[in-house]
């Protein structure tokens, strides 16, 4: 049995509106996350990916059931802890373009530094390390602004690693890169996940990079049960064809093939696309 | 760090020699020995030139001095607050906010709007009042940010509620006597010569408490150049923060609105030149740097208003603008190479 990092029990998300009610998106969540895995999180938009990693990254309340770490809710840690924890990579836009990668990765050791932040030898090591770990520290002087889309996103890791915490969330990491950057960090998170034990969780719409590399999927949609699995399974299983049904999936090799029939016809006759 | 501390250096340099400047050289010319022999404490023949240089232009550099440094600063918490670096403190409406405290409470207490005469009332009162202006503001501000995103409509949003503000005092104003109007009319031109002698203590320990709060809330303000979500993730109290930054620029943004008037241009300004010569927007070199170049420019803008071979002093405000603007225009035309535009 592998280590678990995290155990979700019975989670129901959405919102709270006014009037004391209630937006409902996904009730009966009932997972684990483990150590050394990249676990995929897999779905269309509005299926709830953002709502869940936000709920687990406890920027907004769950609607019920239990997050746990090491047997604790994960709210029943203070905020501090909670920066411990839970390192985070967001598609959120910053406004570091003025610092250096260095100072960037050295943001992650806040939880860890004093009133004043400074770095101790400790501190700097961690950080240096981190870079190394992530392939950035070549730019380390550079400024955030002069990386590009994916390293950009490395640096970003780099500072959750610099955070010392045992589960990294990360919201669509793969999103704008192109398709070598892409497979370069799908790549980086599997080494991340099993050199340094840690469990990472990642939304991504990128299945064909998802299905080679992901260990475990969570599948996620507006009308099915969350559901979870390795990609073996799931394909042979035909429940991931049954989340993403314009897609029909290899069994033998996990390949992809678009077998999407327009319901009506948009004139896009051969000579339509021509022009 | 070589780089770091020749621009520490240079500063410090620059601080001391236009602090001098502004002692040695005023609208009334008096004798360079003459004024060293003043600040020895010795007698001299004319008993105008002693008061000119301990009652006037000693207290003017102080303030400048203090003034400059609480508004750079004040810009920079706003930049890096709103994520946005075109804030700043009367960009916003902050500084319009304070003086529309200062003019109600004067109104109520005073019976009369008697601007650039702050003896009037007691100095808590005004700082109160200035404060509480600059807060409302502030509070307006982030309210209005929360539902418009785009930065800047929410400069926009600001300059709007600077112009509100600024009708408020006109109004309020016309039930002034034609004194109290001129003495507003200058006022809202800006100067550092309005803070008598005997109000430097309290000016003095008001600015230096809101100083060194900006100094700890480098942390937090580092944090905030990855926005609220990351800060958060990173163990930082996000509420109280934001708070906290509020708190410091209001209370250093209205403070020095009620003794000085409301002055443009340094809080925006400032903390560019100090990225710029910097070449880092890390708020922990950024903050004490941005803080002694808003003394510079302060000091420097101070001298600027006299007019050379005349009596006559120009309005601060007349000043400010002038090494403001083109900084300003400058690196809105080159942000495309200015990194922490991007």
């Amino acid at each position: 049995m592998k280590d678990t990092n995290i155990d979700i029990q019975n989670l129901s998300i959405g919102y709270f509106l006014k009037h004391r009610k209630q937006k409902l998106i996904k009730s009966n969540i009932n997972q684990k996350l483990y150590k050394g895995e990249v676990t995929c999180l897999l779905g269309a938009n509005g299926s709830g990916k953002s709502t869940l990693l936000r709920t687990l990254a406890g920027f907004q309340p769950s609607l019920g059931g239990e997050i746990l770490y090491n047997e604790k809710p994960i709210n029943s840690y203070s905020d501090s802890e909670r920066s411990l924890l839970i390192g985070l990579v967001l598609t959120d836009k910053i406004f570091a373009g003025g610092i250096s990668v260095f100072d960037l990765v050295s943001l992650g050791r806040h939880p860890h530094t004093g009133f004043f932040g400074s770095l101790k030898k400790h501190d700097k090591e961690i950080i240096f390390d981190s870079m190394e770990k992530v392939g950035i520290s070549h730019k380390a002087d550079a400024y955030v602004s002069e990386l590009s889309d994916g390293e950009r996103q490395k640096a970003m890791i780099a500072k959750a690693l610099a955070q010392e915490c045992p589960i990294i969330l990360l919201d669509e990491p793969t999103a704008f890169l192109d398709i070598n950057s892409r497979i370069e960090m799908m790549y980086l998170l599997k080494e991340l996940a099993s050199k340094e034990q840690k469990s990472i969780l990642l939304s991504t719409h990128d299945i064909e990079t998802a299905i080679r590399l992901g260990d475990r999927f969570w599948l996620m949609d507006k009308n099915l049960p969350f559901t979870s699995g390795t990609p073996e399974d799931l394909i042979i299983n035909d429940v991931l064809s049954q989340f993403f049904d314009k897609i029909q999936f290899d069994k033998q090799t996990g390949a992809l093939q678009i077998c999407y029939k327009p319901t009506v016809d948009r004139g896009l006759s051969p000579t339509a696309i021509n022009i | 760090m070589k780089k770091e501390k020749a621009i520490y250096a240079g500063i410090l340099v620059l601080i001391v020699v236009l602090f001098f400047a502004n002692l040695f050289y005023g609208a009334v010319s008096i004798p360079s020995n003459k004024i060293i022999d003043i600040l020895f404490g010795r007698e001299v023949e004319r008993q105008a030139w002693t008061n000119i240089i301990l009652q006037s232009r000693l207290p003017q550099a102080f303030v400048a001095l203090l003034a400059g440094a609480s508004l750079a600063v004040c810009g920079l918490m706003l930049q890096t607050l709103f994520q946005n670096p075109l804030a700043g403190p009367s960009i916003l409406g902050i500084s319009d906010g304070a003086n529309l405290g200062v003019a109600v409470t004067m109104l109520c207490f005073g019976g009369n709007i008697g601007f650039g005469n702050i003896s009037l009332g007691n100095n808590l009162s005004i700082v109160f009042s200035a404060l509480a202006g600059a807060l409302i503001m502030l509070g307006l501000i982030i309210y209005f940010s929360t539902k418009v995103k785009n930065s800047v409509m929410i400069l926009i949003i600001g300059m709007m509620m600077g112009y509100l503000a600024s009708s408020g005092i006109a109004i309020l104003n016309f039930s002034a006597t034609a004194e109290g109007v001129r003495s507003f009319v200058m006022w809202g031109m800006g100067n550092f010569s309005g803070v008598a002698l005997k109000q430097i203590p309290f000016f003095a320990s008001v600015i230096v408490i809101g100083l060194i709060l900006s100094i700890l809330l480098i942390k937090p303000l580092n944090a905030l150049l990855l926005g609220e979500r990351y800060a958060a993730n990173l163990g930082i109290h996000i509420t109280r923060s934001r708070l906290l930054i509020l708190l410091c620029t209001g209370l250093l943004t209205g403070t020095v609105t009620a003794f000085c008037g409301p002055i443009s241009f340094i809080g925006l300004a400032v903390p560019h030149i100090a990225r710029l010569l910097l070449g880092t927007s890390n708020n922990k070199q950024l903050v004490p740097i941005t803080l002694l170049l808003g003394s510079v420019v302060a000091l420097l803008c101070n001298i600027m208003t006299i007019l050379p071979f005349s009596e006559k002093v120009l309005p601060l405000n007349a000043i400010t603008p002038l090494i403001g603007a083109p900084v300003i225009i400058y690196v809105i035309i080159n942000r495309k190479n200015i990194q922490y535009f991007n």
